[in-house]
């Protein structure tokens, strides 16, 4: 068991106040009021159709939301593009199915938005590129191609891509659902290590094994709320309402 | 808040950037031009062109004492046609008022005072039959009543010709007009496909012979337009025919029925092979372990899916096949388009009435393509299959 | 006798020596039947020597050759060829542009342009070509006749005649900017290439008044300053050749100069571009919808703006589920051009028509039809393989 009293966790760096998505007649998000703090790890569960990928997806605003309040480091997420390109730069995703660009190389993958976006030049961007490799462990395929990787390695560039942006928060969407279960570990190691050197991370996932380790907080989303949310202690071994208790029974 | 949110709205889609404001200004430009045109020109132009040439148009020059031919075969159609929108779930709304649409304005191109009867009898067929199969679907005879339909398709092609020929019916050469196109693209498609399907399983055969006949087959005819063939049939067909039966001299409409078949026959080659590439090889392999011999294999387990898969682009093989129906004008063969085009040549009460002519052999083509081409898409979606 | 009927049996149990017998005898039946063919082809004439007689007839529309009716058959089979290909070419360059634009319009937020392009799909894609080509044609002849010509001042003749555009012959000047332009064309990509790869290397830092510029745009802005300083450096570099509209003395019109566009031409090409059109609109539509939305979500997502996820990622992909099927409408274009022969735009289909009615041996010359479309479509085809290898090399 990790020494978490260790871990400073720093100022609130995203704030969310009664924010609500629907698509079409169905309402996703009804109202999700939460803080999330700098070098936090909060793992969010639920049943799924609660709203979970909506919910972190409104945070890069890849789904904007219909009413509410988003700050994302002091910048409020609205219409405004100048406002989401910085938000955007400072928050990095990883998706499910990885989205990797398949007509790029593994390198490629990496540097193309820090050249493309922050202008850095290719030098340097192929030092942070082999740097970040070298992090997630697949120095050896930076001239292949995503297709001539395995799963487990192409989330874990997934996770390097990201990474080369220098973002303060990461979002992670269910990043192990579409893997076989042996690559798996080695996905989960990199977050790990990833959150142990301090960076924000928010994270939808089913690995409570992996969430036990790592996570700060849990918040338990369903029917578009938040329905309890706590340390591990909190809400694994005192579940509080009726519906954490009913899912719980289900997974654990 | 309602009313600065759609007004935020509307200058955002239309105005939203430099560039998508002259977008939008140069669209509502073409917008204006074109419906300005086409309201002058259909309340400028008279259409006698047409109604006095309805028999033209649609049959040809079919004598009289024959029409009756026509009607039945009219009534049979809609019977089936109507009957099988309900036996196959419902149609939504927006369906029904396109279905509706389209009869009314058929029935108006139809209707002179002396078919106004036959009009008649044709709707309260449409609506009886609508109306029973709608009762039937809801009941439990909707099985019955979906194999019966199925059967009374494919029987419907040797209806139609025996309707057409039995009793000393008039002769090949006299068909025209809708009914020209109609046939010859039930013919082809109905050729064309089992053919074209035993191509394509030859050209994905694993015998060389067989392979490299249906390659040249395909790819030959695939290389030539079909004015081309037509043309050939026209030129070169009788002479390699044998002499015995006088088959040498058959009619320049079933020397057209041979060619359309022998061309939809290659197209739909090429999709069912598209179909038959995407099948995993895990299924071939299962059949095998099965131990269920080829035609077993091919008809029951191979086939069904590559259709399935290319349905869509099969259906759209079709409606090009349905539109290159006009191409047998080179035949010098009376279909809808020839005719619409000779009449405001020849006639000289309708010079310069050509337009006019040819919009309504347009709106006759299109309705049909358009139909089938809506009906692609609820296969489609029935199906689950095509793209988003 | 019992051995041999058991070793047939066995024989005939490996699949391999059935295959082969199959084989056999379909080779069997495909060699009566070609020999059927034959004993039949012997009695036609099977030579293409009636090409080298006199052709008799005149052809609206010759370009690069300069065709009389005296010439043989085999020159008004190639001029045929000629204005198949001028059609072809063109077509082609006008249907691609068209239906980019329509495919990109149906995807747009904006409204109306997104309905336009519906409408334009889903009316001009089912009805037939043919017919499209008479109303193209019918079109042209409303325009108003000869005498009444519009000309907007002596620069233009539009009438239902064709129209004619003005011509612009070089002078000495003239080819020395046409020089200069191509000169500057060449200029412009190398300087845009080099930026590029700078860019590439050292990031974006190209400042110009303390504005960034994009590679791209620098090079085209020094395309057009070349060009157009240069235009005005030079005097006169180009002799106006205006169409004039004149009575002759026998009081009918006559039209001279100028570049013409025959109501044939027109139609057949307008036809062509816009059927054609319809069906490149739903291949670049289909081809960018079947990118998966993840794609733009993770470039989004990184940051990157809506114009560089288009040209970076978007476009890469989507060309390459594009160009196959756009081969195929290429060599459909090529095929469906022999229809002009219902408005006697006299491309080669017409005029192997008209030989075949002069001369009366089909054949033969059908064999060279088949073979000249044959040949075109693997001009095309190889021509779009080539494309395709380039834009499948994976890289950016």
């Amino acid at each position: 068991m990790q020494n978490k009293s260790k871990k400073q966790i720093g100022k609130e760096i995203i704030l969310t106040d009664k924010v609500t998505k629907s698509f079409g007649k169905f309402q996703a998000l009804r109202g999700i009021t939460s803080k999330i703090y700098e070098k936090e790890v909060v793992v969010i569960f639920g049943p799924s159709g609660s709203g979970k990928s909506t919910f972190i997806r409104t945070i890069n605003r890849l789904e904007p939301h219909d009413s509410g309040q988003i700050i994302v480091d002091g910048i409020e997420l609205n219409d405004d593009v100048k406002n989401l390109q910085h938000v955007r730069s400072n928050v990095g995703m990883v998706f499910q199915q990885f989205n990797l660009f398949p007509h790029l190389s593994v390198l490629r993958n990496i540097t193309i938005a820090p050249q493309k976006v922050k202008g850095l030049k290719r030098a340097d961007a192929e030092e942070i590129a082999m740097n970040l490799l070298q992090r997630v462990r697949i120095p050896e395929q930076a001239n292949k191609f995503p297709s001539q990787l395995s799963g487990g390695q192409q989330q874990r560039l997934a996770i390097a891509r990201a990474l080369a942006m220098e973002p303060k928060i990461m979002l992670f969407d269910e990043p192990t659902s579409a893997l076989d279960p042996e690559m798996i570990k080695e996905v989960l190691e990199v977050m790990t290590e990833l959150a142990e050197s301090g960076m924000t991370m928010i994270c939808v996932t089913h690995e409570m094994g992996f969430a036990k380790e790592v996570a700060d907080r849990f918040l338990f989303f369903d029917e578009g709320l938040i329905v309890e949310e706590g340390t591990w202690d909190q809400i694994f071994s005192n579940p509080k309402e009726e519906r954490t208790k009913l899912f719980l029974s289900q997974i654990l | 808040m309602n009313n600065n949110n759609s007004i935020k709205w509307f200058f955002g889609t239309f105005f939203g950037s430099v560039f998508n404001s002259i977008v939008t200004i140069l669209s509502a430009l073409i917008f204006l031009f074109l419906i300005n045109n086409i309201i002058g020109f259909i309340s400028t132009s008279e259409w006698e062109v047409v109604t006095v040439n309805r028999r033209l148009l649609l049959i040809g020059r079919m004598p009289a004492e024959h029409e009756w031919r026509i009607w039945s075969i009219l009534w049979i159609t809609s019977f089936l046609i109507f009957s099988s929108i309900n036996s196959w779930g419902s149609p939504s709304k927006r369906d029904l008022l396109f279905i509706s649409f389209i009869t009314l304005i058929i029935c108006l191109i139809f209707t002179t005072s002396s078919t106004i009867l036959y009009v008649v009898i044709s709707l309260i067929i449409c609506i009886v039959s609508y109306t029973v199969s709608y009762f039937i679907y809801k009941s439990s005879y909707q099985k019955y009543f979906q194999n019966s339909l199925k059967i009374l398709w494919i029987l419907l092609l040797p209806i139609i010709f025996a309707l057409l020929l039995i009793g000393d019916g008039p002769s090949p050469n006299l068909w025209g007009g809708f009914l020209l196109n109609i046939i010859l693209a039930f013919i082809a498609i109905s050729f064309g496909f089992p053919i074209g399907i035993m191509l394509a399983l030859g050209r994905a055969s694993s015998l060389p012979v067989i392979k490299i006949i249906c390659i040249i087959y395909i790819e030959t005819i695939r290389g030539a337009p079909l004015v081309a063939w037509l043309l050939l049939a026209w030129f070169v067909l009788p002479k390699f025919l044998p002499t015995f039966w006088g088959l040498n001299e058959i009619s320049v409409v079933i020397r057209a029925m041979i060619v359309l078949s022998a061309f939809t026959s290659a197209y739909t080659a090429e999709v069912i092979r598209g179909g038959l590439q995407s099948i995993p090889k895990g299924q071939i392999e299962a059949a095998d372990s099965l131990n269920l011999n080829y035609r077993t294999k091919i008809s029951l387990i191979i086939l069904p899916q590559a259709i399935r898969v290319v349905i869509p682009a099969l259906i759209s093989t079709f409606i090009g096949v349905f539109k290159d129906t006009s191409l047998v004008f080179i035949l010098a063969l009376t279909d809808l388009l020839q005719v619409g085009r000779i009449i405001p040549e020849q006639d000289p009460e309708f010079f310069g009435k050509a337009l006019e002519a040819l919009c309504v052999v347009a709106f006759l083509f299109w309705t049909v393509s358009i139909s089938l081409s809506n009906l692609s898409k609820k296969v489609e979606k029935s199906l689950g299959i095509g793209s988003r | 006798m019992d051995l041999f009927i058991n070793k047939l049996y066995i024989w005939s149990r490996s699949q391999k020596n059935r295959n082969l017998l199959i084989q056999f005898f379909f080779l069997i039946f495909i060699s009566l039947f070609i020999y059927y063919l034959f004993t039949k082809a012997i009695l036609l004439d099977m030579t293409l020597s009636h090409f080298d007689s006199r052709a008799g007839f005149g052809i609206s529309h010759t370009f690069i050759i300069d065709y009389t009716s005296n010439d043989s058959r085999w020159v008004s089979y190639f001029t045929g060829v000629i204005n198949t290909i001028r059609v072809c070419i063109v077509a082609i360059l006008f249907a691609t542009l068209l239906g980019t634009i329509m495919g990109v319009a149906r995807l747009s937020k904006n409204i109306l342009f997104s309905t336009i392009s519906y409408l334009y799909v889903e009316i001009l894609r089912n009805t037939p070509l043919l017919i499209q080509i008479i109303f193209w044609q019918i079109i042209f002849l409303k325009l108003p006749r000869i005498s009444e010509a519009l000309t907007f001042g002596n620069t233009v003749v539009i009438s239902n005649r064709g129209i004619i555009l003005p011509n612009a012959s070089p002078s000495d000047n003239g080819n020395i900017w046409i020089t200069i332009i191509i000169i500057a064309v060449i200029l412009s990509l190398i300087v845009s290439y080099i930026i590029n790869k700078k860019e590439d290397l050292d990031g974006k830092n190209i400042k110009l008044f303390n504005f960034k510029f994009n590679g791209n745009m620098l090079s085209i802005l020094l395309f057009f300053t070349i060009t157009i300083t240069t235009y005005f450096i030079l005097q006169k570099p180009f002799n106006l050749d205006l169409p004039s509209l004149y009575q002759n003395n026998k009081g009918t019109f006559v039209q001279s100069g100028g570049f013409e566009f025959t109501p044939e031409f027109g139609a057949i090409l307008f036809a062509l571009v816009m059927y054609t059109g319809t069906f490149i609109t739903e291949i670049v539509r289909g081809s960018i919808q079947s990118l998966s939305k993840g794609q733009t979500e993770a470039a989004q997502a990184l940051g990157l703006s809506n114009y560089q996820t288009m040209t970076l990622i978007v476009l890469p992909q989507a060309l390459r589920s594009i160009i196959p099927p756009l081969t195929n409408q290429y060599l459909n274009l090529t095929k469906n051009s022999s229809l002009s022969v219902v408005i006697a735009y006299p491309e080669l289909f017409m005029i192997s028509r008209t030989i075949m009615n002069n001369s009366g041996r089909a054949l033969p010359v059908f064999f060279l039809i088949l073979i000249t479309y044959l040949s075109l479509s693997l001009v095309i085809s190889i021509f779009m393989n080539v494309i395709n290898r380039r834009v499948t090399k994976i890289g950016t």
